[in-house]
This record gives structure tokens, C-alpha cells and sequence, in this order.
């Protein structure tokens, strides 16, 4: 249970950032707080407690293998996810470089 | 013959055809009558010349009665490009939606 | 002979969907590979990835017609496990009108881009895989990938120019669209909690018996993520300053692109996936958008600002349509809006070359050596208002039509936007062709761009006059995206 509030903590803190700071530094940090609580989220939903990798053995029986072994579909989706907030996080800094040295200003409130 | 063009063509655009050709004749006949010389050709400016460089209207100035009555420039005016503003906009949507779909969804 | 052709196509079911991703894929590699030095092969290396690809798409019509879906199993892994790719006519019209808009992208394109062509075409092509793929999946999460890859293509694509304001713009579309893909994805971990499954047809079987207060928030997640795509109205904000700062062709692309996969996924699954009756927030959200877009064109001096305003606007007559069970009309209407969008944005392009600006005020006397320009404009024009005789008349009567039956304000709202619609576009048509006195010259238009507007001119008339059969085609088209029962059995392999 407490880390479904732990994520919920997340998601709401990475919102309340995007919306509250005017750097735009913070904002990207605020995104990747954001995502980092889905994927805890999502991590969550697939875990089992005292669970096995999800790796079909030749000895195993299915049933056993259906009851113990951990979802593996959150895992991969996590993956997934954690590639493209890479990708989007160093473009998002990228562009904030450039415009912080064409302009000198790093804020999201100006014209 | 006649199915085929009701099925593709609709009756208005039949109307509209003979609207317009109506009003074309119309248009022709009061043309014939009429001596259009370049003095009424010149637009109405309260008896003075104007130059013909400034006659533009600037785009502001078009329907400014109706973005002054109903007060549309402060619709205008909440479009700054502040990023805060618009993820908070994006957030109360989200809240709507979501509060919509769990109350009559 | 018939048998063998139909054999031929049996054939080419399995791989016909690895054969459109892999065109632009071996596009984007011969740009990456290729380099600056050969800059005249980049736009036809592009432009023969988009033609191989919509080739294909048409290979595909007689496979389409005789069966009404086509789906491809990735791996030939079955539904519940495996991402599975469905094709029925939504989805088919929905391709179709992206190679549209991505041809007319790439012919202004043309003659707009000057420097590092290679990076924009690949970037571009990358746009187009996204959108083809988001526009094919049948797989939410697969969905969100190819939402993805789109969003970062376009991020990067803004800020193209490297002009201050762009790359400022830029910065604001990434935060919120990141943002916005951040909330679908949330949506998918709701959906896939409750539901367990991640493909569209599983949920749609599924969501009528085992639906809990999670499926929901998760759907009203997904919803507003895709409502950003679209720029329906609490979403919208990003739209004027992206479209005003980057080149035209891509705003074309932005414009039209989002409209049109925005609201396909909201279309698909609101209808087909979720099921979901939520006519009452679609109606309202749909007032704001064409309330606010309508309300913004107005006021605007900017000649880019006012084709992104015009278009949030018009996509709030689409939602409204699905809103009002109108599903024929929405269909009909998006289809309007892309040939519309797409010839006042070639009309744009050709103007604001000639002036140098898009500053309104700046304009005028094109009205007097320009046969095709304004004849063209004027005709954009009266389609976005809805006059008769043009496209956006025979859709929008049918959107008015399913108001009054359900919902009269509705149709009442729509009218008077109309009417602002019609002040805003003549206020268009005034300051670039007539405002000033003094013929402005002729201005010199393409021969490209020329075919390309008096096709659209054309298209623009007949979508109009021959309502009748176009009303029954939008109907086949926007009843595949109806029909749930036959979706889930056929993409389930049940049939």
C-alpha cells in the first residue's frame, strides 16, 4: 500500500513543480519526478512478494509458475518508458542550453 | 436519370443554382441602367480626399465594436505565453475530465 | 484470375504492415547515411518514401474492402499477448489523409527550406512514422510509443529554425506535450491495473463487465493526453505560438497532422474501446474550443496566429459532432478540415513570401493580378465558414442536423461561431487581397503549388455539391468505427 502513496507522492510533487517554479531547469526536473512516479506505479502493479523472474523453466509445473512468477509486462513497459524520458530530458536540456545562451534568460515566464 | 442525380446532388444545391442565376440576372439588368464614373468609384470619407496611402485599415479596427462589448480582449490578454499558466490550464482540463468520468461515466 | 489476384494479397496480409513502417524507415537511414553534400536527394528520397508508402496503402484497398479489417499479428503472437496492428476504414481514411497533408508539407517544403535539409527530412519522416503507426496500432501502449516518437520528432522539428522565439517556443511545446504523454501513460497503468490487458479490442471486451473507478480515471487520462494532440480547448495553448514560430510546411504538419490523430484516438476510444457516454463533456469542451479559437482569429493581426486559432477552432465542430452522436458529420468534417487547412496554408506560404512577414497589417492589393491565389483564399475561405456549396457547408449541416435531434443549443452555439468564423475568414481575405488600394504586383506561385491548390479547389467543390454520395461514404467509414462487436471478434481472431 505505501508505495502506491509513495508514487501518488511523486506524481503530485512533479505536477506541483511544473506548474509552480518558473525555472525551466526545474520544470525538466519536475517532468522526471513526474514519470519516475508512473513508473514506480507501474513497477508496483506487477510486483509479488516472495516472487520468481518470469522464466519458464523445463522442471516447473504451470500452475506454480503462473502463481509465483511476477508480472513481466510492467517491467518491459518501464523500460520502454524510462528510454523515451531519457530521449525527451536530454533534448529538453539541449534546447534549454541554447536558449539560455542566445538569450541568457532561463525562466518560462517571459514573452 | 433523375434517381441518380437526387442520390448524388442534394435538393439545396439545386436552390442554390437557380438563387444564383436569379440574382446574376438581376445583377445584369441593374448594370445595364447604371453610369459608373470614376468620381463615385472614390470611397466615402465625409466629404474629404484621402490619399490613396491611407486608406488601409488596420486590422485591429475590424469588428472592434463586438471584441469591445463582449469584452474578448481579456480572452486575449490570458494568452501570454506564460508556461505556467498553460499547464495549469492543461490540469484543471485533466481534473474535469476525470471528475466528469467518475461521475456520470 | 480474380482468385489468384485475391491469392496475391493473402500473401502480402502478413507483412503489408511491416512494409509501410520500414518505407519511411529506410527513408530516415538513406538521410541519416547520406550527407550534406547532396542536398537535392534529400527531398526526393523523402518524397519517394511518403509515395512508396501511400502505393502500398492503396495495394491494400481490396484486401480492406472485401474483408472491412485487416489486422496483422506482430510475431504472429495472438491478441492478449502480442501487439496486434488493425486496419478497418477509419483507420485506412485516416492514413490517407496524412499522406495528403505530408505531400502538401513536403511540396511547400520545397522552396522553404533552404539549409541542413537532411536533418529536417529525417526528423520529418520520423513525424510521419509516428503518426502512421499511432494512426494503425491496435495497441495502447504501442499507441503511446508512437505518440512518442511523433512528440519528440515535432519538439525538435519546432525549434528547426534556431531563431530565439523558436527555440523558446519549443521549450513550451516540449513541457507541455512531455507533460500531456506523461498523462496518457498514467492512463495505461490505470487501464492495465484494472483491466489487465493492454490491447484495445481485449479492453473493449473486457471494459463492459469488469470496469472499476480505475478504468475510468485511466480512460479520462488517456482522453485529455490525446485532447492535447488535438488542441481542444484547456489544452490548446501550445498550438499559436508553435505554428507562429516554426517554418509553414511544418505548421501544416502540426496542425493538421494533430488534428486528425487527436481525434481519431479520442474517436476510437471513446466509441469503439471504452464505450464511454460523456456526450455532455465532449458538448462543453467542444463550446470552449470553438468559442475560444473563433473569439482569438478575431483579434489576431498575425496571419499565422489566425490559421492556428481558425483550426483549434474548427476541431471543436468535429468533437462536437462526436459529442452529438454525429458520427457521420465528424468524419465528413475532418476530412473537410484537413483539404482546408491544407489550402490556406499553401495560400499562407505564398503570401508570406511575397510580403516577408505575416504581420497583417503589412499586406494587401494582392486582389488584382492573382486569379488563382484569390480564387483559392476565397474558396478556403467560404469552406471554413460554411457557405454553401463548399465542403464545410454539407458537413456542418449534418453536425446541425444530429444537434437539433439531440441537443438544440448545441446546434445554436455551432451557428454563431459559424457566423464568427465567416467575420474572421473575410477579414482574412480583405487584408491580404484588397485592404490597400494599390495593386501589390503579381505574385509568383510554383507550378507545384499551383497544381496542388487547384486540385484542393476542386476537391473543396465537390466534397460540397455531390453531399448525397459523400455522406454515404463518411457513413461506411465512420460505421467501422462503430461497430464494436465486429472490432473485438475480428482483432481477437474470434471470426
Amino acid at each position: 500500500m505505501i508505495i502506491y502513496i509513495a508514487s501518488l507522492a511523486f506524481v503530485i510533487i512533479g505536477i506541483y513543480t511544473i506548474i509552480a517554479k518558473d525555472n525551466l531547469v526545474k520544470k525538466v526536473i519536475g517532468l522526471g519526478i513526474f514519470t519516475t512516479g508512473i513508473h514506480i506505479l507501474l513497477i508496483a502493479l506487477g510486483y509479488r512478494s516472495l516472487g520468481i523472474a518470469p522464466i519458464f523453466l523445463s522442471g516447473m509445473g504451470l500452475s506454480y509458475f503462473s502463481s509465483t512468477a511476477v508480472d513481466p509486462l510492467p517491467q518491459a513497459l518501464v523500460l520502454t518508458s524510462i528510454v523515451i524520458d531519457l530521449s525527451v530530458t536530454a533534448l529538453a536540456l539541449t534546447l534549454i542550453i541554447k536558449n539560455h545562451k542566445m538569450t541568457g534568460i532561463s525562466d518560462a515566464s517571459y514573452g | 436519370m433523375v434517381d441518380i442525380m437526387s442520390f448524388l446532388v442534394d435538393d439545396w444545391v439545386f436552390i442554390f443554382i437557380l438563387f444564383s442565376a436569379i440574382t446574376y440576372g438581376f445583377y445584369q439588368f441593374a448594370k445595364t441602367d447604371s453610369d459608373v464614373s470614376s468620381a463615385t468609384k472614390k470611397p466615402y470619407a465625409c466629404g474629404n480626399s484621402i490619399n490613396p496611402d491611407n486608406e488601409k485599415v488596420p486590422s485591429q479596427a475590424f469588428y472592434k465594436t463586438i471584441v469591445s462589448v463582449f469584452r474578448m480582449g481579456v480572452i486575449k490578454k490570458m494568452h501570454k505565453d506564460n508556461l505556467s499558466t498553460f499547464v495549469l490550464w492543461m490540469f484543471f482540463g485533466l481534473v474535469f475530465v476525470s471528475v466528469y468520468l467518475l461521475v456520470f461515466g | 484470375m480474380i482468385a489468384s489476384f485475391r491469392k496475391f494479397f493473402e500473401v502480402f496480409k502478413m507483412a503489408y504492415l511491416n512494409i509501410i513502417v520500414p518505407v519511411l524507415l529506410a527513408a530516415v537511414f538513406l538521410i541519416t547515411i547520406t550527407s550534406g553534400r547532396h542536398r537535392h536527394h534529400h527531398l526526393m528520397i523523402a518524397t519517394g518514401g511518403v509515395c512508396l508508402s501511400a502505393i502500398f496503402l492503396l495495394l491494400d484497398l481490396p484486401l480492406l474492402i472485401s474483408d472491412k479489417i485487416i489486422v496483422y499479428y506482430q510475431l504472429g503472437w495472438m491478441p492478449p499477448l502480442g501487439i496486434s496492428f488493425a486496419v478497418d476504414f477509419l483507420n485506412y481514411m485516416v492514413c490517407i489523409l496524412l499522406v495528403l497533408v505530408a505531400v502538401a508539407s513536403l511540396v511547400i517544403s520545397k522552396t522553404e527550406i533552404h539549409e541542413d535539409k537532411r536533418e529536417f527530412y529525417a526528423l520529418f519522416m520520423l513525424l510521419l512514422l509516428g503518426l502512421f503507426g499511432a494512426a494503425m496500432t491496435g495497441d495502447i501502449f504501442n499507441l503511446f510509443v508512437f505518440f512518442e516518437i511523433l512528440s519528440i520528432a515535432s519538439y525538435a522539428l519546432v525549434s528547426y529554425t534556431g531563431q530565439k522565439k523558436a527555440i523558446a517556443s519549443s521549450i513550451k511545446y516540449l513541457i507541455m506535450g512531455s507533460f500531456s504523454t506523461s498523462l496518457i501513460l498514467l492512463g495505461i497503468v490505470f487501464i492495465y491495473g484494472s483491466l489487465g490487458t493492454l490491447n484495445m479490442a481485449d479492453i473493449a471486451s473486457k471494459v463492459a463487465v469488469s470496469s472499476t473507478a480505475a478504468t475510468i480515471v485511466g480512460f479520462g487520462l488517456l482522453i485529455s493526453g490525446f485532447m492535447f494532440k488535438a488542441a481542444i480547448a484547456p489544452f490548446h495553448a501550445w498550438k499559436p505560438s508553435v505554428i507562429r514560430y516554426a517554418p509553414l510546411s511544418l505548421g501544416l504538419m502540426f496542425t493538421a497532422t494533430g488534428t486528425i490523430i487527436g481525434l481519431y484516438t479520442i474517436f476510437r476510444l471513446v466509441v469503439t474501446v471504452g464505450n464511454l457516454n460523456i456526450s455532455g463533456l465532449l458538448i462543453a469542451l467542444s463550446f470552449l474550443t470553438m468559442v475560444l479559437g473563433a473569439v482569438l482569429a478575431l483579434q489576431t493581426q498575425n496571419l499565422k496566429k489566425l490559421l492556428a486559432y481558425s483550426a483549434i477552432s474548427q476541431t471543436g465542430y468535429v468533437l462536437l459532432g462526436i459529442g452529438l452522436y454525429g458520427y457521420t458529420g465528424a468524419v465528413y468534417h475532418m476530412v473537410n478540415l484537413v483539404i482546408i487547412d491544407i489550402l490556406l496554408f499553401i495560400v499562407a506560404y505564398v503570401v508570406i513570401r511575397h510580403f516577408g512577414t505575416s504581420n497583417l497589417d503589412k499586406m494587401g492589393g494582392l486582389g488584382f493580378g492573382n486569379p488563382i491565389l484569390f480564387v483559392s483564399s476565397l474558396v478556403g475561405a467560404v469552406a471554413l465558414a460554411g457557405l454553401p456549396m463548399s465542403n464545410g457547408f454539407s458537413s456542418k449541416l449534418l453536425i446541425y442536423i444530429s444537434g437539433i435531434e439531440v441537443f438544440p443549443i448545441a446546434t445554436f452555439v455551432a451557428m454563431i461561431v459559424s457566423v464568427l468564423t465567416l467575420a474572421y475568414s473575410f477579414k482574412m481575405i480583405n487584408m491580404i487581397f484588397l485592404s490597400n488600394r494599390k495593386d501589390a504586383g503579381v505574385v509568383k506561385i510554383d507550378y507545384d503549388l499551383k497544381v496542388v491548390m487547384v486540385i484542393l479547389v476542386i476537391l473543396c467543390i465537390v466534397l460540397g455539391v455531390f453531399q448525397g454520395y459523400f455522406t454515404g461514404l463518411m457513413g461506411i467509414i465512420s460505421g467501422s468505427g462503430l461497430d464494436r462487436e465486429f472490432y473485438i471478434k475480428a482483432v481477437l481472431g474470434i471470426i
